[in-house]
């Protein structure tokens, strides 16, 4: 009945649906979340807007477990956490995970509701990491053999950016016009400029202009809680719509795949699903994608151990689950006496790229890059200056807050995460799931090396907060002491190599014919602070295209 | 700030236990008769958190001690520490925090906010009805106007911005 059968909505299931449908297939998607509605659901028009984040709906939320982390060392004590109100942020002496620590959203279009929208491409020389530099791996395909989809995920999102980027090729490419620039900045431009870096528009998921019968952004500050105009190019209003068009694509939300059956030869013949009342479904078609994200999707490979694949699911060469990368982050927040209102604006509109590049950073490999982050750092509206940045209270609290409303500029850094042996995936021994299964495991840690480059991003973004004329950090945040990923890759790392990677660079399982997997789990490095988005969009439609002919 | 967990709770309250109450306030006659609901002493003290002036009104005109209630008869831990801090507060206040002058009790209010470990009940109980009342204060559209800032991020947003050049 069905040609391909999806597991997950996010970037990457979003995408792979696009492209099939486009193709002529019927697909049946199979979302573990809810649907989000867009006009009714994020309620930004409220005045109480800013007491919640990202709004939760019955089962949009996983549930992960977190192995004890690494003990915090007085010698990376300037790494640490803290706020001018409150002083050291994590309480005890261990690294922790801050709040649910992965940062993710079950529901159709994924954690893409959530995100900010960046809508980056990768430098090409971050997917050579080990036959330049020695560490990570390879990635098996080449930055030319996806560039065609970075074109065609861009025109469909409707990117809005500059094509003068260093270390990529943007030729073919269709952007809208970049987005102007926030006070915040504005600000940071002059900064970052004064030490001799240069600050650019990020190309962003969010359209500058009416597109695709979307509305241009109103800069509103928020793309975090859910953009209710629909112009963020979040997987829904994108992809998943475009395939709805089609008539091709049969979506079925609330329904958790817990395991995928095979033949015991050479292909997945079922997959078995559950809705939240426990009752359970089997499907079957000729292909089955795995896009649950990098948490989710080896969870499921490993719960669907079986007699012909005792170690999991697609784990012949023992890599799944391993070579996990999380989110390497700074950010520095200090308040400019500058005549500004950070609050309006789009949330990460300017961005730096000069340390992007693997070998950029001083003395340490993987590179990184800087941008504003006020939005990212919740600081745009009145509730969070009153709680983490304005001291005291009385008649003094409230004219200090009317003095300094609005100023709060944070500046931040993501870095490349280098995979290590203490940084998987597992199955939790003990903590199961509503249907009796076990979760997934993080075990996280940061070697040296990872924490030297943290250091280098947190004294750049305090050198550009003080060169842009702050004097003071009244916050900064990082993952030294907390772990708090939004981007997380590398659980079923793709390569030519069957023993030694999970995937082929079409996301073709080695050993099951009929098994693809389209999300960040594939990624062989992380690259050097770029937001996955888009790449996994682009991987995803070229697995799409690779399967144009295979499905007839 | 987190939530308030069970354990500091128990940290808290278990200190102020043993330890004798600062003399902070100079020598008053106790009110023995006093018996102040927590939500009345609530109500004071937001107010002096967060009082009148001529750009936005007291907490409590705009709701925010009844706010701040609700959230902690939704959260056992919040109203636990409520009701005891309510009572440290009157016994500190020779029996009623509500009849102090103004000057003592925010001489009572800045001991608890400076002095205080922010592990024991005094220090927890402030930061905790600071953070809350604060944060629900200023998610009210008065409170917003008093700042200069007249809308919600939408519907309108800020379409001026997307006028500029870079
Ligand atoms: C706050 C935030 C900001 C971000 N900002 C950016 C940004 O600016 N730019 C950028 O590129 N990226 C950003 N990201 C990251 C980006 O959202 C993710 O990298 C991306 O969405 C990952 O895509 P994915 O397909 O791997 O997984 P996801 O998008 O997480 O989708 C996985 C989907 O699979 C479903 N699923 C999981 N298990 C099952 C199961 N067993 N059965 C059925 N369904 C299942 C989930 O419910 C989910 O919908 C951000 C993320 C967050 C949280
Ligand atoms: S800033 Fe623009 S893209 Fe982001 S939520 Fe607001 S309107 Fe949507």
């Amino acid at each position: 009945m069905y040609d391909v059968i999806i597991v997950g909505s996010g970037a990457g299931g979003s995408a792979a649906a696009y492209g099939l449908t486009q193709a002529g297939h019927k697909v049946l998607l199979l979302e573990a979340g809810p649907r989000f509605n867009p006009a009714t659901d994020y309620p930004l028009t409220n005045s109480d807007w800013e007491l919640s984040l990202f709004p939760e709906k019955k089962g949009s939320q996983g549930k992960y477990t977190f192995a004890p982390m690494q003990k915090l060392e007085a010698r990376w004590q300037h790494l640490r956490s803290k706020n001018s109100l409150n002083g050291y942020l994590s309480p005890g002496d261990s690294r922790i995970p801050s709040g649910i620590g992965y940062h993710h959203v079950r529901g159709i279009g994924g954690s893409t509701l959530h995100f900010t929208g960046e809508s980056h491409r990768l430098h090409q020389q971050s997917m050579k990491m080990h036959s330049l530099f020695g560490v990570a791996a390879d990635w098996p395909l080449t930055y030319h053999n996806l560039m065609p989809y970075y074109n065609q995920a861009e025109k469909l999102i409707g990117v809005a950016g500059i094509t003068n980027i260093s270390g990529r090729d943007y030729n073919g490419s269709s952007l809208l016009p970049p987005h102007p620039f926030s006070d915040t900045s504005r600000i940071l431009q002059r900064g970052a400029e004064k030490l001799g870096m240069h600050w650019q528009a990020n190309n962003r998921a969010a359209l500058s202009q009416a597109y695709d019968g979307r509305p241009a952004c109103n800069y509103c500050h928020n793309c975090n809680r859910g953009c209710p105009r629909g112009d963020k190019g979040s997987a829904d209003v994108t992809f998943i719509r475009q395939a709805e068009l089609t008539g091709k694509l049969q979506i079925k939300t609330r329904l958790s795949v817990l395991k995928l059956e095979n033949d015991g030869n050479s292909k997945i013949s079922g997959v078995l699903c559950a809705d939240s009342s426990g009752q359970r479904f089997s499907f079957s078609a000729p292909i089955v994608i795995l896009a649950c994200g990098a948490l989710e999707t080896p969870r499921l490979l490993l719960n669907s151990a079986d007699a012909n694949s005792l170690e999991g699911l697609a784990n012949e060469s023992g890599q799944v689950g391993k070579n996990f990368m999380e989110t390497l982050s700074w950010t520095s927040t200090g308040l400019s006496n500058d005549s500004v209102q950070t609050f309006k604006g789009l949330p990460a509109d300017g961005i730096c790229w000069d340390f992007n590049a693997p070998d950029s950073v001083p003395h340490i490999i993987g590179g990184c890059r800087f941008s504003s982050t006020t939005a990212e750092a919740d600081l745009s509206g009145p509730v969070n200056y009153a709680r983490r940045l304005v001291k005291g209270w009385g008649a003094e609290f409230k004219d200090t807050m009317r003095q300094q409303f609005g100023h709060a500029i944070t500046v931040g850094a993501i870095g490349e995460s280098l995979p290590n042996d203490r940084s998987f995936i597992a199955l939790d021994a003990t903590a199961k799931d509503e249907h009796g299964l076990p979760l997934a495991r993080i075990n996280s840690y940061l070697p040296e090396t990872e924490l030297r480059r943290l250091e280098f991003m947190a004294k750049r973004c305090n050198s550009i907060l003080h060169a842009a004329g702050m004097t003071e950090v009244i916050e900064s945040y990082g993952s030294y002491d907390f772990f708090s990923s939004t981007h997380v890759f590398g659980t079923c790392r793709m390569g030519n190599d069957s023993n030694t990677s999970v995937t082929n660079s079409y996301g073709q399982s080695h050993r099951w014919n009929n098994l693809y997997i389209c999300d960040a789990s594939i990624f062989p490095s992380s690259g050097g602070g770029e937001s996955p988005s888009l790449t996994i969009e682009a991987l995803a439609l070229r697995m799409a295209n690779s399967l144009k002919h295979l499905v007839e | 700030m987190k939530p308030l967990s069970r354990r500091q709770l128990l940290v808290a309250t278990v200190y102020s236990a043993i330890l004798p109450a600062p003399q902070i306030l100079s020598a008053g006659t106790i009110n023995k008769q006093a018996s102040n609901h927590p939500q009345e002493i609530l109500t004071a003290m937001v107010d002096m958190i967060l009082p009148a002036d001529q750009h936005s009104p007291a907490a409590s005109q705009l709701g925010v001690n009844k706010a701040l209630w609700q959230l902690a008869e939704r959260n056992l831990n919040l109203k636990k520490l409520l009701i005891k801090g309510c009572r440290w507060l009157d016994k500190e206040s020779f029996g009623n925090f509500i009849t102090l002058p103004d000057n003592q009790k925010i001489e009572l209010l800045r001991w608890m906010d400076e002095r205080a470990s922010p592990k024991r009940l005094p220090g927890l109980f402030f930061r905790q009805v600071r953070y809350h009342s604060v944060g629900l204060y200023y998610a009210t559209e008065q409170a917003q106007k008093g700042l200069g800032l007249h809308q919600s991020p939408q519907p309108m947003g800020y379409p001026e911005i997307g006028l500029r050049d870079n």
